[in-house]
């Protein structure tokens, strides 16, 4: 197989010898130096990174007291540290002397690039005066909202009603909390307790 | 044919290296005794989970420190498992039994060797030595639809006073 | 005189071929980068958690199949036709596979980005192994079977070749670069029939209503028969480039031809009876047949590890005729500064530690810890992701001025991003290796849950996811330098540049005449190879259809 006639036939890439314009470098660095560059830091960089993951590794067996992440550093979130979390069957606001129970949380697949979430819940006005309990945004774990707003309406004492939020969440995002606000009527003002209620995981039903 | 001398070691070398590989693996199914699931869980109709061992998914105590789970996967969480977590004693003998009602999900306690597939049609039977109390994550890690990132768990190993056996 | 003066109609084929594959390279690791940013959570406005899995559908398939099988393509039909220097007999019959890849590429695609457009009705969220019971549009099964079809159609084009050599050349040793684009093939063909019987005539019908169920673990199992000889398909043209190539490209010529043909003979043996390494963690599959599969994927070591020997032996006799001495000063004399050598020699060398985590991924019982963790990511970024692809953009890098008649554009671009890639992808793969010790999981959107605590055994979680965003981010800056360069060459000429490179290749130190003829017996490998699979999956096949082709089985869920 003939080539062309440009270079003389030693079999390498041209680029190595003295004759040719340095094209192959960059700003006036020598050949040399670029291949130190590179070489030092192409190679060096990765073998610096893979010696310190094998000396991790030695440390993590055969020292420090058997690797078990004590430092707290390796661990993501905290596992099942939800005392404050809402699931279904609990009381929403447990400080106000009103009941409301969250009897529903279904949050389903779709094939849109909006999940539908419910919430439902059982509002009973067990106090004395007339009380209204509002979902508003749902708060998703990345930050993320989803505005809305869910009313009981006023109740009066002794009167139950059930309620359901609908949001519509972006496909594959997570529901984290939900915005409630809490209205207390009084003889002449009204008190408001405004809330962000975690929610307990709620799974997701496929098909 | 002829082989350069460095050539012929380095082949032996790269021989004992694969032997060495197989006896170690070879080891670690005789001596700790590591098993790997198989086809000992049988089949299983994955239309009709309510008429198997599956109707019921949970903890059931079948011998002194000896317990059975049923888990079911499907689109997206473990029964049991996500809306509550299962709960074994510690100093256990815990024989898993795991298959899928939809598509095909993993089973994983991350950070464990406890890690099999749950396919339909399939029981996955897995046994695990639980000895001390802890708190094991479940993870799907195969991919099984658009909420498969929400499909996780927890496994609680109880000490052994404070168990219940009313806890399964 | 350059390939495309000797040879311009199938310097043209080479160049569509190419041209395909980085085209795809580039949508693939554009998904890639998004990928990146998502699961680690740095950023997550591209797309929304759903939408993840269709951008990863479409990473694992342009890259995996679309970019690997059309680079092979290029390469192998200029390998054949310069080794047997005679051109394809038919242009008609080379475009015909060619389109209908394409066409089937096409297809594939359009399912699955369909899946990010709501008023689409096709999507195919299934990811690249599609298993079942998910089930994609019956396009995307279409799509795969016109894009294995034609391949098998490239595999005829070169054969027919060859026996047209053959006919002039009775007796003669086959020529290298042709030796190995046969036995690739002959690998191929045996390997793809698991993955086409269990298209055609499993998932296509029941994607379209024609059966109502189909057996998942059955379906599984004979996509594994052939998802893992894919991957010797993906590395038997890197090994094809480092063998004949890169030792022109040190200075030197290949240590030896005979061990070159015995690797390749080896591959086709062992590369299709180990699938069940990928089921390590099945049920429904006995020990016995998972422990035979981890013995035969042991020994596929043995290839490699002689392939790591040929080609450092080669390099170093390019070295030494290039004025180095002694022990290793022969490194310092090799041609760091050149893009083609630099990618090559990187490349292999990522494939060294690559094969490292993938002897983990082999040990059977050592497998629990990792299955289905991002260390597999971890690996098969480091041999696919790096040993095939930067080859493969090493190889671009030196043939593009040959088979396009342009000298290569921006070549001081060219000489920084081998390095780029090997520098992010140590990063991006060191940090998923790690994860997956901790037990954070592959194929997920957000690997982030409220229950589940990993314990990081070196290092934190949120540094590894750091540490993958910044990797996969450079690697995605040098897939773009790299792609400047490609298209600036083809595109910044008109074919009649007086061309720097040279493109003899000289003949090896130990040549054919050393070997046993019956190293060219392909009849004869081809029959032992099937036996090898008789053994290997002929039980655990007939054992999961004893009860039925479509028992235990499941109905589509559409995704």
């Amino acid at each position: 197989m003939s080539d062309d006639s440009t270079t003389p036939d030693d079999g390498t890439d041209t680029g190595s010898g003295p004759a040719d314009p340095p094209d192959g470098t960059t700003g006036g660095l020598s050949k040399r130096t670029l291949i130190r560059l590179l070489v030092g830091f192409g190679i060096g960089i990765p073998l610096l990174v893979e010696g310190l993951t094998f000396l991790g590794l030695l440390r993590d067996q055969f020292g420090g007291s058997g690797g078990d992440g004590a430092d707290g550093s390796g661990s993501t979130s905290t596992a099942a540290d939800d005392g404050g979390a809402v699931g279904v069957g609990d009381d929403m606001l447990p400080e106000t002397d009103r009941s409301e129970t969250l009897v529903g949380a279904v949050l389903r697949e779709s094939e849109e690039g909006r999940w539908p979430l419910s919430l439902t819940v059982d509002v009973t006005n067990t106090g004395s005066t007339d009380y209204e309990f509002q979902l508003l945004g749902v708060h998703l774990e990345d930050g993320r909202s989803v505005d809305g707003r869910t009313s009981t309406d006023r109740l009066a004492p002794e009167e139950n009603r059930t309620v359901t939020a609908e949001r519509s969440i972006p496909a594959g995002s997570t529901p984290a909390a939900v915005a409630v606000v809490a209205l207390i009527y009084r003889e002449e003002t009204v008190e408001t307790v405004e809330r962000r209620v975690d929610l307990a995981k709620i799974p997701v039903r496929g098909g | 044919m002829e082989i350069h001398r460095y050539e012929k070691l380095w082949t032996v070398g790269a021989l004992l290296l694969i032997v060495g590989l197989i006896a170690t693996v070879t080891y670690g199914a005789v001596g700790p005794g590591v098993t790997m699931v198989d086809d000992s869980g049988g089949t299983v109709d994955a239309d009709s989970l309510g008429d198997t061992e599956f109707s019921d998914p949970g903890v059931t105590q079948v011998g002194e420190n000896e317990y059975e789970v049923h888990v079911v996967a499907r689109q997206f969480l473990f029964q049991p498992g996500t809306a509550e977590p299962i709960r074994v004693p510690a100093n256990s003998e815990v024989t898993f039994y795991i298959t899928a009602a939809d598509v095909v999900h993993g089973f994983e306690l991350a950070g464990t060797n406890v890690n099999t597939m749950a396919i339909p049609g399939q029981v996955a039977e897995v046994t695990v030595q639980f000895d001390e109390p802890a708190e094991y994550g479940i993870v799907c890690h195969e991919y099984c639809g658009s909420g498969h990132h929400t499909m996780a768990g927890q496994l609680v190993v109880v000490p052994e006073d404070e168990y219940d056996t009313e806890d399964s | 005189m350059a390939y495309v003066d000797d040879f311009p109609t199938d310097a043209r084929i080479v160049r569509w071929n190419m041209a395909v594959a980085f085209l795809a390279l580039g949508i693939g690791g554009l998904f890639g980068m998004v990928q990146a940013l998502h699961r680690t959570g740095i950023f997550r406005g591209f797309v929304s958690s759903a939408d993840y899995y269709t951008v990863l559908t479409g990473h694992g398939v342009l890259l995996a199949l679309v970019f690997t099988t059309f680079a092979l393509c290029g390469l192998f039909t200029w390998g054949v036709t310069r080794s047997l220097d005679r051109s394809l007999p038919s242009v008609r019959f080379s475009m015909t596979w060619f389109g209908l890849m394409l066409v089937g590429s096409i297809m594939a695609a359009a399912a699955i980005l369909g899946g990010l457009v709501p008023s689409i009705p096709m999507s195919a969220d299934v990811l690249y192994t599609f298993y079942a019971p998910m089930k994609a549009h019956p396009v995307f099964y279409i799509g795969l079977t016109l894009f294995i079809v034609g391949s098998w159609l490239a595999g005829v084009d070169w054969f027919r070749t060859y026996w047209r050599w053959r006919d002039d050349n009775a007796g003669e040793r086959i020529p290298l670069q042709t030796f190995m684009v046969l036995t690739t093939m002959l690998m191929w063909y045996i390997s793809s029939v698991g993955v086409a019987v269990e298209v055609l005539f499993f998932l296509l019908p029941w994607s379209l209503g024609l059966i109502a169920e189909v057996d998942p673990l059955l379906t599984r199992t004979l996509f594994w028969y052939f998802g893992h000889p894919v991957v010797y398909f993906w590395l038997m043209p890197a090994y094809f480039i480092w063998y004949t190539v890169l030792p022109k490209l040190s200075g030197g010529r290949l240590f030896s031809d005979p061990l070159a043909r015995v690797v390749f003979v080896l591959f086709l043996l062992l590369s299709t009876p180990v699938g069940f390494h990928h089921q390590y963690v099945d049920p429904g599959i006995p020990e016995g047949f998972k422990f035979i599969a981890m013995t035969n994927t042991m020994f596929l070591l043995l290839p490699s590890l002689l392939t790591a020997f040929t080609v450092v032996a080669s390099i170093e006799h390019g070295g030494r005729q290039r004025g180095g001495e002694g022990r290793l000063g022969w490194l310092r004399s090799l041609p760091w500064d050149e893009p083609a050598f630099a990618g090559c020699v990187l490349a292999g060398l990522m494939f060294a530690a690559g094969g490292f985590s993938g002897m983990i991924n082999a040990g059977m019982n050592i497998n629990y810890l990792i299955h289905n963790t991002l260390w597999v990511p971890g690996h098969f970024h480091l041999t696919v992701g790096t040993a095939s692809a930067l080859t493969f953009m090493a190889a671009g890098y030196w043939l593009f001025p040959q088979i396009t008649g342009n000298r290569l554009r921006f070549r001081s671009l060219a000489t920084i991003q081998p390095y780029l890639w090997f520098v992010g992808m140590t990063l991006m793969s060191n940090a998923m290796h790690r994860a997956g010790l901790a037990g954070v999981p592959r194929r997920t959107a957000e690997p982030q849950y409220g229950s589940v605590t990993f314990e990081g055994v070196v290092g934190g979680v949120s540094e590894m996811r750091i540490q993958i965003a910044i990797g996969g981010t450079l690697l995605f800056v040098a897939l773009v330098l790299f792609l400047l360069v490609v298209f600036g060459t083809w595109l910044g000429g008109d074919g009649t540049d007086t061309l720097r490179v040279n493109s003899s290749i000289p003949a090896p130190l130990s040549g054919p005449e050393h070997s046993p003829k019956i190293l060219d017996n392909l009849k004869l490998w081809t029959a032992i190879a099937i036996v090898l699979i008789v053994i290997a999956y002929g039980l655990p096949l007939s054992a999961l259809v004893a009860d039925g082709l479509f028992a235990p089985g499941s109905p589509p869920i559409p995704v």
